[in-house]
């Protein structure tokens, strides 16, 4: 019981931060971004290759990881994605492409094993009378920060609050004097870095393989559309129901159904109330 | 009526006479490799039928390839550890596939086309997924668990004879879907896809619409889906339902132009084509990685896919010859 406490709030910590950058791209630009997901398995590689086979710091394995991820996504976006925002078929099949670009040029450069990245940090504590790693505590500690972050910068800044007319109403927002491309660039930057911390501590949580991202796409997306496609909020809400149903169910019933009860609910969401549970 | 179907007879001329030159020395790979292309073509037709023209993007097209591929599969193998049960006739299984795919489909997939664009190709991954672990983790014993069913009977034997039934069920289905494709009904599918509430509003009910061309891909895709596993004689969900199958089917139908089904169906053969020449040059991962670059700058430059270049350069020449006639340059 215990442990389903604890590893659910890490993956669903984790689960959030990779669908909040999903879901600030969304509700900005209104396109979905499928490669997301594979800047969350880049970074964790370029973590360990950082750390591990270039023996750096691991402050500066995180900030490589998180430079990589945040360039991947900048560069998706003034590639090509800026192109097409009006044509969201295009972005889509395109972006799920470059997903798989990235999973080859992955397997070409780290080959096709798991490759178990050493704890970042080591030792254990007795949290409610069942040893944790620290590495778990950190993880969990470091999501809740980050989102603590993009809740403060979407509320309190100019550039937060510029993000949030975009998603409201677009022409508005225009009208009013932002420039749409610049809060593009911006949210999609921020998406990038979400997606570098939450690799890095994927990465060490579980095990590296260069299709890792296909699991967490699939889980970010019935996140994202379970709290309501462009919600923060919703996000948050809807990434602890997934992640502790998923860890509940993997403890309790088989490793195997993993990803099963949250796709249930989320089709159950998506047929009864479209919006989302917290969606306009 | 002959005229407008001169091309395909031409093709399919060309395609029934291929294997005649085997004894003078034609490779037989190649035969191989057009079974293979033929079945992707099928694949990708259907997903164009539905996907490409109402713009309802479906990644969970390997749903219904898999359900039916499975259905078959279980109902007519009979060797191996699974608990003793009436083994049926290949007659009798494959349209129970096919049905299998319709019947799952209409009853699973069809009702999320309530919701649109993005929602609609999440729920359609997220059937896909589902199914796949459901059909992994709960009674192992009746799917064969992680390693699937091996040694199913195949309906002909021989690289010929496949060849010749793989071509005709692709041109079935090519030609019917074309037909349709081109019809009114083709005209009011395209119109969902750029604007679905103009065409509720003009007192087209969309509903019954998309329900006919759904149908029409899960027939397809079923058809495809049982020939396709008693070709392979074998089904397991790794490769059933994995990305690469569903990117495949996606890319093909794009690269050769969405909404066009002749594209679609040249997309097929390109793909199945470019992968295995490529071999010699580029192996292993690297030969994937140039054709996902292919098909991504593809995407990006040119989103009508062949179908579109074909259209072009169709009418570049079509220009020059008004203007030679015209100005006599």
């Amino acid at each position: 019981m215990e442990q389903i406490l604890i590893q659910g709030a890490l993956l669903s910590g984790l689960y959030a931060l990779i669908a909040m950058g999903f879901t600030m791209i969304f509700g900005v630009g209104r396109v979905l971004n499928l490669a997301h997901a594979g800047y969350v398995m880049v970074a964790g590689y370029s973590y360990f290759w950082a750390t591990y086979m270039m023996g750096l710091p691991i402050v500066a394995g995180f900030a490589i990881a998180i430079a990589v991820s945040t360039g991947l996504a900048v560069g998706t976006y003034l590639g090509w994605v800026r192109r097409f925002l009006n044509d969201p078929t295009i972005v889509f099949v395109s972006t799920f492409i470059f997903a798989l670009i990235l999973e080859h040029v992955m397997t070409l450069a780290f080959f096709r094993e798991n490759i178990n990245v050493p704890p970042i940090v080591v030792g254990m504590t007795q949290v409610m009378g069942c040893p944790v790693s620290n590495n778990l505590v950190a993880a969990v500690i470091a999501s809740w920060a980050c989102i603590g972050a993009v809740l403060f910068f979407v509320r309190k800044t100019h550039m937060g609050r510029a993000m949030r007319a975009l998603a409201m109403d677009r022409r508005g927002a225009i009208i009013s004097g932002i420039n749409p491309d610049m809060v593009n660039l911006t949210t999609w930057a921020i998406s990038g870095a979400l997606a570098g911390v939450a690799g890095v501590f994927w990465g060490s949580y579980t095990f590296l393989v260069p299709s890792l991202w296909v699991l967490p796409l699939i889980m970010s997306f019935a996140i994202v559309v379970i709290g309501g496609l462009g919600s923060i909020e919703g996000t948050l809400a809807a990434a602890h129901i997934v992640g502790f149903m998923e860890t509940a169910t993997v403890l309790a019933i088989n490793d195997k159904l993993r990803s099963v009860p949250g796709l249930v609910i989320m089709i159950i969401v998506l047929l009864a109330r479209p919006k989302g549970l917290f969606g306009r | 009526m002959i005229r407008r179907l001169r091309w395909w007879l031409i093709a399919i001329a060309v395609m029934c006479v291929l294997p005649l030159f085997v004894p003078l020395g034609f490779p037989v790979s190649v035969i191989r490799l057009l079974v293979m292309g033929s079945y992707l073509a099928i694949f990708a037709m259907s997903w164009d039928m539905m996907s490409g023209h109402t713009g309802y993007i479906s990644f969970g097209h390997p749903f219904l390839i898999g359900l039916a591929g499975y259905v078959t599969a279980f109902l007519s193998h009979q060797e191996g550890f699974q608990p003793p049960h009436i083994v049926l006739p290949l007659a009798v299984t494959l349209p129970l596939g096919v049905a299998a795919a319709v019947g799952g489909g209409m009853l699973f997939f069809f009702p999320s086309m309530r919701v649109r664009g993005p929602y609609f190709a999440l729920v359609s991954l997220a059937f896909m997924e589902i199914l796949h672990r459901l059909i992994i983790a709960v009674r192992p014993e009746f799917t064969g668990g992680d390693r699937g069913l091996p040694n199913l009977p195949s309906v002909v034997m021989g690289a010929i004879p496949n060849y010749y039934l793989s071509l005709g069920l692709m041109f079935a289905t090519a030609i019917g879907l074309w037909y349709v494709s081109r019809s009114n009904v083709g005209n009011v599918l395209k119109a969902i896809r750029m604007d679905e509430d103009v065409v509720e509003a003009s007192g087209i009910s969309t509903y019954r619409f998309k329900r006919f061309a759904f149908l029409l891909s899960a027939v397809t895709a079923g058809l495809g889906g049982v020939f396709y596993t008693h070709y392979l004689a074998s089904i397991n969900p790794r490769r059933a339902f994995s990305a690469i199958l569903l990117l495949d089917i996606i890319i093909s139908a794009v690269i050769g132009g969405m909404g066009t089904i002749v594209g679609p169906m040249f997309g097929g053969y390109f793909l199945t084509f470019i992968l295995e020449y490529l071999r010699p040059y580029l192996f292993g991962q690297w030969r994937l990685l140039a054709y996902a670059l292919v098909a991504i700058f593809m995407v990006i430059y040119k989103p009508k896919g062949f179908y579109g270049i074909a259209q072009d350069v169709a009418s570049w020449f079509q220009t020059r010859k008004r203007r030679s006639a015209q100005y006599g340059y």
